[in-house]
């Protein structure tokens, strides 16, 4: 009985460190002051995601969620242009994964109000191989291209290398300066309860484990 | 005419048999049978070409009448061709060069012959059906400017269509076929047959070419190691569509009339590339409604036991008949040694056929678990890899991917590990051996160039020698072998050589040309004015004179040669034997006399022992005397202690008008064309490199990827540093590049230069790297290093 009730908690060990790497994942709150583009002539404006695979011949190992989109004064306009593995609606959620193996691309046009907002929730698994999946941001203007940013010639706003399990986020102003953007990490809520579900359960363990080593003594 | 030319696909050429100088069976191949000329009609071939060197079976002028027992087993050879069903194609061969090609400085004596011969040629097989064909020259060429001689090839083939039509029977009408220059494709040349058939007007005139691919991926040079576009798939489209619009979509059908790969049995073209230029040049050649008639020299179809040797390339050829054959991007798989196995994709080429089934030996492979297919993507799954991840390198298995119409696309799954090289050394004057574990790894390609940039081997226009002719791999004997063409004349410095793998792997090695340490003494003379003690005359291969006063560099006399063919002068020590080990280079002064442009060899002899080497010369200037300076190691006998004598050689068969020779010594001094070269492992760059991934930017339409390269170390790293983007996807091209580049080569194996200056300990650069959009697949390549002196 005691050999059953400690291979029990190590089994409950087992199982918070699997769901700790099965859920690996990244949660952002973005923010974008679009201010510069109510009223400009270049719109209608499209936001535009993408989950690219790097070196996993479109695994699916990566996936994107995000929702709660606001745009200030603005709307969401139409329905989505989906290519690869992307799904939804700005005016509800949008989800992309990496099964695609060159291309995983989402764009929505939308009206600017003087900023927009929405949460992203990015798995962050590696892709062996050396080319990390990658999810981008960008905005496109009137002819779906993107606007130009002070990225490194990819025009985007948000770039997430999935190169470890704890990646980098990069964000980029317009060229101009005039469109900024904050990505800021949301404490992930599931995660606590999780945590806080397996630290009870191995307090009540060592509880019981402690009372019945007394008993036998 | 289209409709008959049709119905002669596909065609197969007798090659190197009838044409084989002077005999049928001089090339190798058996006498052809009635059996074999059944059999090639049985393979499902509706036409055969013959093709005839009539040179050595004719007479002197002004005759010139042919051999009849040759014309009699022409005719048979016919005959049976005839009775098997097929179309039959004879010509004129290798006459094109041995004699017709002579049109522009004798052009009547030539006239002459050619319409003696096909004057012979037509009254023999006047009344035969018009399923016979001839053509009027095989590849014509004439030495001199294309202008010029396209001008010759419409007098030619103007004075064959005259001859044919003039001999009477069924000749009146009987189809001819008109080369084009070199039977090449390019516009101006087929625009010239076009206006030789205009002015001819005749309705039963047939226009063919030849195809033996894009040059530089034909012979493997330049890095063209992919049936790829543009390059490639281009020069097709481009030849086959010129012809299908001058001639095809004019009224006049065309015959591809032989075609192939230039370096074939060999491993220069790669398997799975070889398969796939086949497969779409019949298949577009067919598009485009051109007959193809493929060059079996013997190499395809054996004449003895009627087996195709290759029958995979037959049942694609077959198959290209109806539709197209499936392939992929490759036909390799490899699985690399001490690294994790993972799912790896190849691009399939379907071409209109649908995927049934993915088979690994006799087993059926299970879709979704040991393999998915999306779109035209195969991922073979790693759990279905890992198996073959152990034990010996090299091939472990044949995966095929069977289609529901043609043959299975055969995938070679490879074990391997990077091969490795080692240090060397050796000497300039002949072949040189990179000591190479291969370890399971297929030799792609060779890349030299020295520090300064300058490419290095003997084509100096690209840096990719040509496989097989500069370099090639000696897989049995562990080593690269670069070819007795490749170092001699190099100069010294430093030659940083990449060999690329199928693999994707590029191992870096170095060799370094240096003079060799030189000796000093006197030197030990063999002529002056007259032989030295104890040296012979042992010429009764040519007639000389050792005391010969026309020409003379130095004293009163010299040696006067007058050789026949293939004759040589030869002299022999017979005195005391002499060490001759301290002695490096023979010395000797030549002329050529009031004629010149001999062609001489020399080689050593050592006892009885003619060799082992030998080396030319250039060809003789008249009237002037050469100081020639031969290192001993290029004739194999430095260092020798037993040298007994030497001789110089007429290299032709025909008569050499008369040559001196005067001063011969041996020297103890290196002679300043003999090198040292010392093969070396370089060191790794130090540097470090970390890849982004992809994002589409739909301003630009390319797919960015941004590439960090850091220096970890605490020591400044010397520039420039370059980034290679080895094995780049066959899907894309390296458009542009941004952020600190400073320099971008956008071509078939691109390459940046990161920076010129020193890289500061620990700084970083960011590079970002645009590719071309593809059509599907995602863009992979292999980014390699370099920087300070082993930079490119």
């Amino acid at each position: 009985m005691k050999t059953k009730t400690v291979l029990r908690a190590l089994a409950l060990l087992g199982a918070l460190a699997v769901a700790t790497v099965s859920k690996a994942q990244l949660q952002l709150h973005v923010a974008v002051d679009t201010s510069s583009l109510v009223g400009n002539p270049g719109g209608p404006y499209s936001l535009d995601f993408q989950l690219n695979d790097g070196s996993g011949w479109g695994d699916s190992n990566n996936t994107a969620a995000l929702s709660n989109f606001q745009f200030g004064t603005g709307t969401a306009v139409g329905s989505g242009s989906t290519f690869g593995g992307t799904g939804g609606d700005l005016s509800s959620n949008v989800w992309l994964t990496d099964s695609n193996s060159l291309l995983n691309d989402f764009y929505q046009g939308f009206t600017p109000g003087s900023w927009l907002s929405f949460d992203l929730t990015l798995t962050t698994n590696v892709d062996g191989g050396g080319t990390p999946d990658l999810f981008s941001f960008a905005i496109l203007d009137g002819a779906l291209m993107n606007l130009p940013t002070q990225s490194l010639g990819s025009d985007t706003f948000m770039e997430i290398n999935l190169d470890s399990a704890s990646p980098s986020v990069a964000t980029f102003a317009s060229l101009d300066g005039l469109i900024t953007i904050t990505a800021t990490p949301v404490p992930e809520a599931s995660t606590y309860g999780l945590g806080a579900a397996a630290l009870l359960a191995m307090m009540g363990l060592s509880r019981r484990f402690s009372r019945r080593q007394k008993v036998s003594v | 005419m289209q409709m008959y030319v049709e119905a002669m696909q596909p065609g197969w050429n007798l090659g190197n048999t009838l044409d084989a100088i002077p005999d049928e069976t001089s090339w190798g191949n058996p006498l052809v049978t009635q059996a074999l000329i059944q059999q090639i009609a049985a393979q499902g071939y509706k036409s055969i070409r013959i093709p005839i060197t009539w040179t050595a079976h004719t007479g002197a002028a002004p005759g010139y009448t042919i051999d009849p027992a040759w014309m009699d087993r022409v005719q048979q050879i016919v005959d049976w061709s005839l009775q098997s069903g097929m179309y039959v194609l004879i010509n004129t061969h290798h006459d094109s060069w041995q004699w017709i090609s002579a049109m522009p400085t004798d052009h009547d004596a030539v006239v002459a012959q050619y319409t003696a011969v096909w004057t012979q040629i037509s009254t023999r097989f006047a009344n035969y059906s018009n399923k016979l064909m001839f053509e009027s020259i095989n590849e014509p060429q004439f030495a001199v400017d294309d202008a010029t001689a396209m001008t010759l090839l419409d007098d030619l083939n103007t004075r064959f269509v005259n001859i044919v039509r003039a001999s009477g029977g069924a000749n009146a009408t009987r189809p001819l076929v008109l080369p084009s220059l070199h039977t090449n494709s390019a516009q101006n040349i087929i625009d010239s047959l076009s206006a030789t058939m205009a002015h001819l007007n005749d309705p039963n005139l047939i226009a063919t070419i030849h195809y033996y691919g894009w040059w530089p991926f034909s012979v493997n040079i330049a890095g063209d190691t992919k049936f790829n576009d543009p390059a490639s798939i281009g020069d097709v489209n481009t030849s086959f569509d010129n012809v299908y619009n001058t001639f095809v979509a004019k009224g006049i059908p065309v015959i591809v009339g032989e075609f192939g790969v230039l370096e074939t049995g060999n491993d220069a073209v790669e398997r799975g590339e070889f398969l796939k230029y086949f497969e779409y040049v019949t298949q577009y050649a067919r598009a485009k409604g051109l007959t193809h008639m493929i060059w079996d020299a013997g190499q395809d179809f054996d004449r003895t036991t009627f087996q195709w040797k290759d029958p995979e390339l037959f049942a694609i050829l077959k198959q290209t008949l109806t539709g197209r054959a499936t392939n992929a991007e490759s036909d390799l798989l490899f699985i690399k040694s001490g690294a994790p196995v993972q799912d790896t994709g190849i691009n399939l080429n379907l071409n209109g056929n649908n995927f049934v089934s993915l088979q690994d030996g006799s087993t059926t492979l299970v879709a979704g678990k040991d393999y998915t297919l999306n779109g035209s993507l195969l991922t073979v799954k790693a759990s279905e890899l890992a198996k073959y991840a152990s034990g010996a390198f090299g091939e472990k298995t044949v995966l095929a991917v069977n289609v529901n119409s043609g043959p299975s696309w055969k995938i070679h799954v490879r074990y391997y590990s990077t091969p490795v090289v080692s240090p060397t050394v050796g000497t300039n004057t002949g072949t040189f051996a990179i000591p190479t574990a291969f370890n399971g790894d297929l030799l792609s390609t060779l890349e030299a160039r020295y520090t300064n940039g300058m490419d290095a081997g003997p084509t100096n226009w690209t840096p990719y020698q040509q496989f097989n002719y500069a370099f090639s791999p000696d897989y049995a004997h562990n080593a690269v072998v670069l070819a007795n063409n490749f170092l001699p004349g190099m100069p010294t410095g430093t030659i940083n050589v990449a060999l690329h793998f199928w693999s994707g792997q590029i191992v870096n090695y170095q060799l370094t040309l240096q003079a060799k340490a030189s000796g000093s003494g006197s030197d030990y003379v063999i002529y002056d004015d007259a032989l030295a003690s104890g040296w012979n005359n042992w010429s009764s291969w040519a007639a000389n004179n050792l005391a010969d006063t026309t020409q003379v560099h130095a004293g009163s006399a010299a040696i006067s040669v007058t050789p026949g063919g293939w004759g040589g002068f030869v002299l022999q020590n017979g005195g005391p034997a002499m060490d001759t080990s301290g002695y490096h280079t023979l010395v000797f002064w030549i002329n050529g006399g009031p004629t010149g442009g001999q062609s001489i060899g020399i080689g050593p002899i050592q006892g009885s022992v003619w060799g082992p080497g030998s080396t030319g010369l250039p060809a003789l200037q008249a009237n002037t005397w050469q100081k020639v300076e031969i290192p001993l190691s290029s004739l194999g006998v430095d260092g020798s202690a037993g040298i007994t004598g030497f001789y110089f050689q007429n290299w032709t068969g025909t008569d050499a008008p008369t040559f001196y020779i005067d001063d011969i010594h041996l020297s103890p001094v290196q002679s300043s064309s003999a090198l040292d070269v010392i093969g070396t492992v370089p060191t790794a760059s130090t540097l470090t490199m970390t890849k982004g991934g992809f994002t589409l930017n739909r301003r630009t339409n390319q797919m960015v990827q941004s590439v960090t390269i850091t220096n970890p170390t605490d020591s400044a790293v010397t520039g420039p540093t370059y980034l290679i983007l080895d094995a780049l996807s066959w899907n894309t091209t390296l458009a542009n590049a941004n952020g600190s580049t400073q320099y971008v080569v956008p071509s078939a194996s691109p390459y940046i230069l990161v920076s010129n200056g020193t890289l500061a300990p620990h700084q970083s650069l960011t590079v970002s790297l645009a590719f071309t959009v593809p059509s599907s697949g995602g863009i992979t390549y292999n980014a390699r290093l370099l920087s300070g002196s082993s930079s490119l």
